[in-house]
């Protein structure tokens, strides 16, 4: 009697034993495959969003921008670049001439520095191509040198259209670089005369910060500027 | 998108306020004004001088009696004339250029007044009246030269040195006008001679107080200089123009 008494314990025991170790080991696969599923799912998401992100295509792109002087921008809006003399011959100052220079003082000249608005449309994911709108303007004043008082205002302005196109060789989700180039004509207006050249601009590097709303910056030469800087949207 | 257009709207508005000073102009420079307006000025007084002097060298050839010494005088003081023919009161100075030009400086003497005139692009005619033994009234009819022409009455001294050189001096009113004929509206230059001008050695400016004026009908302008020659500094004058001085050398 004792014997089956102390034998039939035993396998109770044993038996809750093993439903305890499969059941702390059932617990363990649990665990495991949560942690797995959590990082497999953390992987599949990433995943899932870069490509989401490469299978975004934008189809539009504005942008508003403002640059530094270049050496071309300012030496076509601040030059006799372009114009001739009515008669081509010079003519020697007067008396008068030699006094007015002298009666009167030039202010500060004051530049707006080029500031363009750009629109892009995508081709495809890193080619864009797009027209870009650029304006820039001197001022200044010639005053009398004893009353101050204001003998006329000094002032030119350019407009420039330039075809541009963009290729973005380095994607990231959040970082492009791009560099760009386009061509079209500028115009310069001073008092009651204009002048009308063909122009260019170039964009040497360019790195995007941001998705659809989004900071850029860059470095270039043309009418917009040398170094450049500005905010755009896709969508 | 009209919140796009709204922030589009005031980014170009605040960025368009961002003009940046390109360059500081030029400062007002009333010293180089008043210098270039006694430029002018000078040159016209020597103007007047030249032809002043001229005559007085005449009248003092007049009374040399020595033939050889009059030559003299006539090449070194009246500037070597081709001729020097009498016809009554006319006396007829010609001289021939090397540019192969005539021109001749007439003087038609009536007694105590003289009317001296020189022919040619830097002509001038002069009425010279004398007042007393070495007091002279000029009325300056016309004074031409390449880009001015005017008119003036003088009047002042006129003695002689040992060489005969004429010392003179004299006080009154020029009016220079600029005749460039592409200037619509031409720079009178006023010269309104307060203490008695003086020259030696031809051109050197020893004495004097001038206020001269540059009226530019082109500007609408008016600009007045006061020149006061120094005499104990040969060569120099204090120079006033709204409100400041400089020193010159004239």
């Amino acid at each position: 009697m004792k014997s089956k008494r102390y034998t039939r314990a035993l396998a109770l025991l044993i038996a809750a034993f093993v439903c305890f170790a499969a059941h702390e080991a059932k617990a363990q696969e649990l665990s495991t495959d949560q942690i797995y599923e959590r990082a497999t799912y953390i992987i599949v998401q990433q995943e899932s969003e870069r490509r989401e992100y490469d299978t975004i295509r934008w189809r539009h792109n504005l942008r508003l921008m403002l640059g530094a002087p270049s050496y071309v921008q300012e030496a076509f809006l601040d030059s006799d670049f372009g114009y001739v003399d009515v008669d081509g011959i010079y003519t020697h100052p007067t008396a008068s001439d030699k006094l007015a220079q002298y009666r009167y003082y030039t202010t500060p000249t004051y530049m707006v520095p080029p500031i363009s608005f750009e629109y892009n449309h995508y081709v495809n994911k890193w080619f864009t191509v797009g027209g870009k709108a650029i304006f820039s303007a001197l001022y200044r004043e010639v005053r009398h040198i004893q009353t101050d008082e204001k003998l006329y205002s000094d002032g030119s302005y350019s407009v420039g259209l330039i075809l541009n196109l963009r290729f973005e060789y380095m994607r990231r989700e959040y970082v492009q670089l791009y560099s760009a180039f386009g061509a079209g004509f500028a115009a310069r207006f001073e008092y009651d005369r204009g002048i009308l050249i063909p122009m260019y601009d170039a964009t040497y590097f360019g790195i995007v910060v941001g998705k659809n709303l989004y900071g850029f910056a860059e470095v270039g030469a043309g009418l917009s500027g040398s170094i450049r800087a500005g905010l755009g949207f896709r969508f | 998108m009209k919140r796009l257009f709204r922030y589009v709207t005031i980014a170009l508005a605040l960025l368009t306020a961002t003009a940046c000073e390109y360059d500081t102009g030029t400062e007002p420079q009333p010293e180089r004004l008043a210098r270039e307006i006694w430029n002018i000025a000078r040159d016209d007084l020597w103007r007047v001088n030249d032809a002043l002097t001229f005559a007085a060298c005449y009248n003092y050839y007049l009374n040399i009696e020595d033939s050889e010494t009059a030559r003299q005088y006539a090449i070194s003081k009246l500037n070597n004339p081709s001729d020097i023919t009498v016809e009554g009161n006319i006396h007829k100075i010609v001289y021939n250029t090397s540019y192969e030009t005539t021109y001749s400086i007439i003087f038609d003497m009536n007694g105590e007044r003289w009317n001296v005139k020189r022919t040619g692009g830097n002509g001038y005619e002069l009425n010279i009246e004398q007042k007393r033994s070495n007091y002279y009234i000029v009325d300056i009819e016309h004074i031409y030269s390449s880009e001015s022409t005017g008119y003036g009455i003088v009047e002042g001294t006129l003695n002689y040195d040992e060489n005969g050189e004429p010392e003179i001096g004299f006080v009154g009113s020029i009016v220079m006008v600029d005749k460039d004929e592409s200037a619509v509206s031409p720079l009178t230059i006023t010269i309104d001679i307060i203490e008695e001008v003086s020259f030696y050695n031809v051109n050197i400016i020893r004495t004097g107080r001038m206020l001269i004026t540059a009226e530019d009908a082109l500007y609408g302008t008016k600009d007045e200089i006061l020149v006061t020659v120094l005499r104990d500094v040969n060569g120099q004058a204090i120079v006033e123009y709204d409100g400041k001085q400089w020193g010159f050398y004239i």
